[in-house]
Parts: C-alpha cells; sequence; structure tokens
C-alpha cells in the first residue's frame, strides 16, 4: 500500500474490502465541496471557527454546524454572513446545463470580462506610473495568453482542424509590447 | 519545495474498518473524505498547528481523530489517525464510535509508541 498513489478513496475500499466505499467517499467529497471551500477561506484567514462566529455575530456552534454541513444543506443568508465576515463579498453565477455550450460560453466571456472591466477602472484609479498598475498590465498580457493556449488546445482537438502553433508565443513580462503602447487612452475616455 | 504529505492504511486495524462499513457506510465515508481535506490543508500549510478544523481533534500523542460531517442522524463516529511529521504522513489506525472512544484511544496511542520506537531503532 505506497502512501503516495493511496487516495482517501482508495484507501477507504482497500480497508473495507468494499469498492462501494470508495464511491461513496467520491459522493461525499462532491456533496461538501462548497463547504470545504468556504472553511479553506476561513483557514487562509487564520481565523478559529470562535473569532468568525464573534464577527458573524452568532454562536461557536453556529459555525461550526454551517462548516459540518453539505452543500445543499446550506442556507445562502448564513454563507453570506460568513463570507462578510471575512472580508469577502459573494458573486453567484447561474448556469443552465440545458443552454446550448455556446450560449454558456459566452455567459463565462462575459463574467470574465466584468472582471477585467472592474481590474481596468482599478488601474485607472491608481493611476498609470503605479506599480501594481504595471502589473495590471503585464496580468492582462497572461490572461491573453492563458486564453489563447487554451483555446488552441482544444480547437486542435475538433476534427480536421489544423493545430495552432503557438511555438513563438511568450507571457508577457515587463518588457513586453505592453510597455511600448500602454493602454492608457482606456483611461483617458473616462 | 517541501516533500507532500501522503496517507498510509499500514497501521490500520483492517477488522475494525470491514465491520464499522457494514454498520455505518455513510459515517465512514465521511470520515475519509474528511481525510481528504486534512490532507490537502496539511499540504498546503505544513504541519497541523497551522489550521483549526471542527472535526480534527488532537487525542495527545500525535494521535488525532476525524469526526464524520454531513451525514443526517449520523452516529456519532471517530476515524483515529497518527500524523507522523518524520516521513509526512498520515497512517490510519482505527475506526469506532463514541461507546468505544476511551478503549479505542489507549490502542491508538499504544501502537504509535509501538511502531515509533521500532522506527526508531
Amino acid at each position: 500500500m505506497s502512501k503516495k498513489s493511496t487516495t482517501p478513496a482508495m484507501l477507504a475500499a482497500s480497508l473495507t474490502g468494499n469498492p462501494e466505499a470508495a464511491k461513496r467517499v467520491t459522493a461525499h467529497q462532491a456533496e461538501t465541496r462548497f463547504v470545504r471551500a468556504l472553511i479553506d477561506m476561513r483557514v487562509a484567514k487564520k481565523l478559529s471557527q470562535r473569532e468568525l462566529a464573534k464577527r458573524m455575530g452568532v454562536s461557536p456552534s453556529k459555525v461550526c454546524r454551517l462548516e459540518s454541513s453539505r452543500d445543499e444543506a446550506l442556507n445562502l443568508g448564513d454563507v453570506f454572513l460568513y463570507l462578510k465576515a471575512l472580508g469577502m463579498t459573494m458573486s453567484v453565477m447561474f448556469d443552465d446545463p440545458a443552454l446550448p455550450a455556446a450560449d454558456r460560453i459566452k455567459h463565462y466571456v462575459f463574467a470574465v470580462h466584468s472582471q477585467l472591466e472592474q481590474l481596468q477602472k482599478l488601474a485607472c484609479q491608481i493611476g498609470g506610473e503605479d506599480a501594481i498598475s504595471e502589473k495590471i498590465k503585464q496580468f492582462y498580457g497572461e490572461v491573453l495568453f492563458n486564453f489563447v493556449l487554451r483555446l488552441g488546445d482544444s480547437y486542435s482537438k475538433l476534427p480536421g482542424a489544423t493545430p495552432i502553433r503557438l511555438g513563438d508565443a511568450d507571457v508577457p513580462s515587463k518588457t513586453s509590447p505592453h510597455r511600448k503602447s500602454p493602454n492608457n487612452h482606456l483611461c483617458q475616455k473616462r | 519545495m517541501s516533500e507532500m504529505w501522503g496517507i498510509s492504511g499500514a497501521l490500520a486495524e483492517k477488522n475494525r474498518f470491514k465491520t464499522f462499513d457494514k454498520k455505518h457506510p455513510r459515517e465512514l465515508a465521511a470520515c475519509f473524505s474528511n481525510l481528504g481535506h486534512i490532507v490537502t490543508l496539511l499540504n498546503h500549510y505544513g504541519n497541523v498547528g497551522a489550521f483549526q478544523v471542527a472535526f480534527f481533534r488532537s487525542e495527545g500523542g500525535n494521535v488525532y481523530r476525524i469526526g464524520q460531517t454531513g451525514v443526517k442522524h449520523a452516529a456519532e463516529t471517530r476515524l483515529y489517525v497518527y500524523v507522523s511529521v518524520i516521513d509526512h504522513t498520515v497512517y490510519v489506525l482505527t475506526i469506532g464510535d463514541k461507546a468505544q472512544q476511551a478503549d479505542d484511544i489507549r490502542r491508538c496511542k499504544e501502537a504509535v509508541i509501538k511502531f515509533e520506537k521500532r522506527r526508531d531503532l
């Protein structure tokens, strides 16, 4: 039983001698994914349940119950309060699996665009000379690069498609074209 | 980069797991699922002192218990593990309910002492 290749699901199946145990572990992991994300965010902020409860204005046992529940049993109001106490906001994206794939992809593209717009506004507020603003410009290049990379990867798997060569592409650095032609005109318009 | 944490069943009381799975399969699955979360946190933060999670408690002597979560009308279940910092491994020891916990903890601690002695030789 090698430790490196063993997952909790595999170990459960091995120790019980029951392959169904592995399926149940995997199912539980899927049913508590959101709750785990909440716990991870609290831990990342170095807050105990007691401290978070104080910020939320609830009892520690309420936080304990929330973190011990399944995703489907969560109360939206409690989650909102939990995130607010962590200094975070919540954005909800509704996804309809019945919609055509094209519509769903467009939906995500609009969501990404909305986030980029917020970043752009932040850069404009800071001004063009700041190091943060420079980092934001660099990040835009990285987003574009990653997007093209993944789009190209998916496209090349289409039947009869010609693979897209990205051999000359590079992640934009500080010496990238951004420095030569900054998008300051976007800021000036506002 | 530090070594990744892994899990092992080398010190596990296999019969207990077989019996428990027949009686409380959902609770057993929840405990193993939570074990996965603990390993993720260990890989991120490096040691057990860096995070506080309600279902993960110390029983002393590097023995920890992992409880079940997200199971309706659950039987209080404890999955006992030994967190070995030396080889970055979480050893699964045994599983039991609340009624058996005192005896389980005693056996787990004995098993860990025995294992550590053997390893240090």
